[in-house]
């Protein structure tokens, strides 16, 4: 199993969710989060006065999966973020040791 | 279920004090013999003074180890009569709890009616008035809540104990009951056993549901308690809204009586203006308002500006207000309550109304929406309390502008907070329709047209209400990034005020709904979106350059043009050269970097220097000593007075590492000397060794007066710039700003100009000759 974290555009969150769903995952969960990479965060003027914007808004999804469909699912989720404007975000998959349903104790790939 | 649980409890813990030779007490919820399912028990062991402490400690394991065996959460205490009255004299919570104290099982040395007399004492020494003070300041009212904690929140259990401690403390009628007092009329008191009763039903429903103290009333539990009391969850909200509002309500009378009664001595006698009374319990009528329902719109608006609420029989009068009388009053209705949303204490006033339900009587339109609950997950209060915020901060904004400070950024402030009060108000009224704000703003129109608004009010009004919630659906579902998504925006809102106006309605409606609704990662995301909206409202680029890491004072010096134009890494070396310059502000200073582009003989010069008549021409005129050529520049000059210039320069075959040192020190002596640099560059011209240059075509210089630009198109040719710019500066005109631009052999420069006198140009006389005189020196070779 493979835990997968998306860090998209906000804009994108209704695209990429339709697409990891067609993909085949059942659930994922869904943080507005702030942050920078390379785009780095800005700072805005307007009026002579200035202000910081230090973190550029973002939404943070995690699913997690099975083997056998990650790739899909990263290409798929990938397809539907990207804009190939700076900014658009990362994809970060993880290992997963093991997962459990807490109301009926199921363990591995079927609590997932 | 309360008081078969008391029973069950009391005469467990009688059987377990048998023996004891003290008094068992029960305090607090248990003492009131009103125990729900998850309770403490609050037990207070009153032991004879000479019982030895050893005693002591096994009498507690007799009494409270089984009861903590048996899995019940109590809480105990040990002490004598007079270290318990000593301790309740200082401390009003333990003075509290004895208040609804009761004996369990027999006290053979007789301590509690000593207990009690004691008790009475404090509450009518100089305690009394620490004690009533310490009620009004511990549980301060507040809003009603969707998902209410029903003990602590505003008109919760513990206010309605409050009701009974205050009652207690009640000057003249010290330990009476609250409901013997007499202040209430028959159908109030009735009406308020009534809400106590509900809350106490829903919160032993709501323990039995969670197998646990849980006085949260959680929306995710609030379908299962209301099945277990046999209703839906809309109607026990409802009647848990108003149980707790008629609570609230008399909490705030009762301690506003309590301490007048006492202060009384101190207090001017009752006042009587305009048919409103001032007793020591709050606000009353002084004539009948059912006669006279003006007093009504008089008495909240009287509360609004001081402060101080109704009382009890004033309560009773405004709960008894018809619709017939209510309908009197529409002519004044508009004006009233916008006096009541700017008074100073307008949110409670205005927190009375909707608590005495006199909102429905007086807007009926508003009635369908006040109480709707929305359970969504965003929504801390029901629509009627997050429609008071939301119209408080807009009508008293400095929350607002403090938690949104960009607001205030926006080009154009709302002229007129008048619609945007309104839309605030009535921005939800649409609730419970699925498209709320377009129901909303249909009915909007019909009640503010009742109201007699102004045509032009309602219009602005509508249109917020309609696109409340715009700018948040385009900030987080749209790209902002698409100048589509921001010019669609732009077209909705039309005009700078609109949009700061339905900012400031977004940002109020996400506050009051609560922090689902409002935290930074919406807000960066609105701000954005209304910051490129005003730009595209103002025909700018979308986006200002980014400004990472620059320091404050450069900022605040730059002007605003420089930050539109140069890009944010020559801004950062600008302002490495305007530390520089800050140090040793009186001489020129330079700072040079390869651009490295195709030409490493292409390099950027900033140049910072006091300003000056003819400064601009003396650095053209230096580069052209120096055989560099200008490709472009920008210049400009800081608030303070300091020329801020950036060359874009092509240099000679020379070691940059040479160039740069020699061109700054010949700009700091040209700049003492600027006459003799052109006898030198004249001399140059006159040089046999110098390159000729091809015939070129004819120059073209055009001067816009109103503007106060000039246009220069011309070929270019060595110490070009330094030709035009010293021309102006021999007229008494001084370049503001410039974009000398460099195509190949031609030269394209705009200059913004200002005269040194600051003469209009409309009179200036100096026009035709400079023009002229620029010409002539175009066509010299």
């Amino acid at each position: 199993m493979k835990k997968i974290e998306f860090i998209i555009r906000p804009f994108k969150l209704d695209e990429v969710k339709e697409a990891l769903t067609a993909a085949g995952v059942h659930g994922m969960t869904i943080t507005e989060v702030k942050g920078f990479g390379r785009q780095r965060g800005h700072k805005e003027i307007y009026r002579g006065a200035e202000y910081q914007v230090d973190f550029v808004a973002k939404v943070k999804i995690e699913v997690v999966c099975e083997d056998a469909i990650t790739p899909a699912v990263v290409e798929a989720a990938r397809a539907a973020a990207i804009t190939g404007q700076v900014g658009d975000g990362k994809i970060f998959v993880l290992p997963v040791d093991d997962a459990m349903r807490i109301r009926t104790g199921e363990t591995g790939e079927a609590a997932i | 279920m309360e008081r078969a649980l008391s029973r069950i409890m009391t005469a467990a813990v009688a059987v377990l004090a048998q023996g004891f030779p003290g008094c068992v007490l029960a305090v607090g919820g248990f003492g009131l013999s009103q125990l729900s399912p998850g309770s403490d028990l609050d037990i207070c062991l009153l032991r004879p003074p000479r019982l030895p402490a050893e005693d002591s400690g096994r009498w507690v394991q007799s009494i409270v180890y089984p009861l903590w065996d048996s899995g019940m959460q109590v809480d105990y205490s040990v002490r004598t009569l007079a270290e318990t009255l000593e301790l309740a004299a200082q401390d009003p919570k333990v003075l509290a709890g004895l208040l609804s104290a009761r004996p369990i099982g027999p006290d053979p040395a007789g301590l509690f009616p000593e207990l009690r007399q004691g008790v009475r004492r404090i509450l009518t020494s100089a305690a009394r008035r620490t004690f009533v003070q310490w009620i009004a300041e511990t549980s301060p009212s507040g809003y009603a809540c969707i998902e209410p904690d029903l003990k602590n929140s505003p008109g919760g259990l513990r206010h309605w104990h409050h009701l009974g401690w205050l009652a207690a403390a009640f000057p003249g009628r010290e330990g009476a009951r609250f409901l013997d007092l007499g202040v209430l009329a028959p159908d109030q008191v009735e009406a308020l056993c009534a809400a106590a009763q509900t809350i106490r039903q829903v919160r032993c429903a709501l323990h039995c549901t969670t197998q646990r103290r849980h006085d949260v009333f959680s929306a995710e539990l609030q379908d299962a308690v209301a099945h277990r009391l046999g209703t839906s969850r809309p109607a026990l909200s409802q009647r848990l809204e108003e149980a707790m509002a008629r609570i609230r309500l008399a909490r705030c009378a009762m301690v506003r009586e309590v301490l007048g009664r006492i202060e009384r001595k101190r207090r001017p006698p009752d006042r009587r203006c305009d048919g409103i009374r001032h007793t020591p319990g709050g606000l009353g009528f002084a004539e009948d308002p059912g006669a006279h329902p003006h007093l009504v719109l008089r008495l909240i608006e009287t509360a609004a500006h001081t402060g101080i609420p109704p009382n009890f029989s004033a309560q009773g009068a405004l709960l008894r207000l018809s619709a017939r009388q209510a309908a009197e009053l529409t002519p004044h209705l508009a004006v009233w309550l916008h006096d009541i949303l700017h008074a100073p204490h307008g949110e409670a006033a205005f927190a009375t109304l909707l608590d005495l339900g006199l909102l429905r009587v007086l807007f009926p339109e508003l009635a369908p929406s006040l109480s709707v609950v929305p359970l969504d997950g965003w929504h801390r209060h029901p629509v009627g309390w997050h429609s008071l915020r939301c119209a408080m901060l807009l009508a008293q904004p400095q929350e607002l502008l403090h938690a949104a400070p960009w607001l205030e950024t926006l080009p154009t402030a709302p002229k007129d907070h008048l619609p945007l009060v309104w839309a605030g108000l009535l921005h939800d009224m649409g609730k419970p329709h699925p498209r709320h704000e377009v129901r909303g703003s249909i009915l909007a129109r019909r009640l503010l047209t009742r109201l007699g608004v102004a045509k032009a009010d309602i219009a602005t009004t509508t249109f917020l209400i309609a696109e409340h919630l715009t700018l948040f659906q385009v900030a987080t579902q749209r790209d902002l990034n698409d100048p589509a998504t921001i010019h669609a925006v732009a077209h909705k809102v039309q005009t700078p005020e609109r949009l700061a106006a339905l900012a400031r309605l977004a940002v109020a409606d996400a506050m009051a709904t609560g922090p689902a609704a409002w935290n930074t990662w919406r807000s960066l995301l609105v701000e954005e979106l209304c910051a490129k909206t005003a730009r595209a409202l103002q025909g700018r680029p979308l986006r200002a350059p980014s400004r990472d890491n620059l320091p404050q004072d450069f900022l605040r010096e730059i002007p605003e043009p420089a930050r539109e134009r140069i890009s944010s890494s020559d801004l950062r070396r600008m302002a490495e050269l305007f530390a520089r310059q800050r140090s040793t502000p009186q001489i020129l200073h330079t700072l040079a970097w390869s651009v490295h582009d195709q030409d490493p003989r292409v390099w950027k010069c900033a140049v910072m220097a006091p300003d000056q008549p003819a400064l601009f021409a003396t650095l053209a005129g230096c580069f052209a000593i120096k055989g560099a050529d200008i490709l472009s520049a920008e210049i400009f000059t800081t608030r303070e007075g300091t020329a801020m210039d950036l060359f874009v320069v092509r240099l000679p075959e020379t070691d940059a590492a040479y160039f740069w040192p020699a061109f700054t020190e010949e700009a700091r002596t040209s700049l003492a000397d600027p006459h003799g640099l052109a006898t030198r560059i004249a001399a140059r011209r006159k040089s046999p060794l110098r390159r000729p240059s091809l015939p070129g075509p004819k120059p073209q210089v055009r001067l816009d007066a109103e503007k106060a630009t000039l246009v220069v198109r011309a070929s270019d040719r060595p110490g070009r710039l330094f030709d035009i710019t010293w021309e102006l500066a021999l007229h008494g005109v001084n370049v503001q700003a410039a974009k000398i631009a460099t195509h190949g052999d031609h030269i394209h420069d705009i200059f913004f100009l200002q005269q040194a006198s600051h003469a209009s140009w409309r009179l200036s006389s100096t026009l035709q000759p400079l023009l002229a005189a620029i010409l002539r020196r175009l066509q010299t070779e």
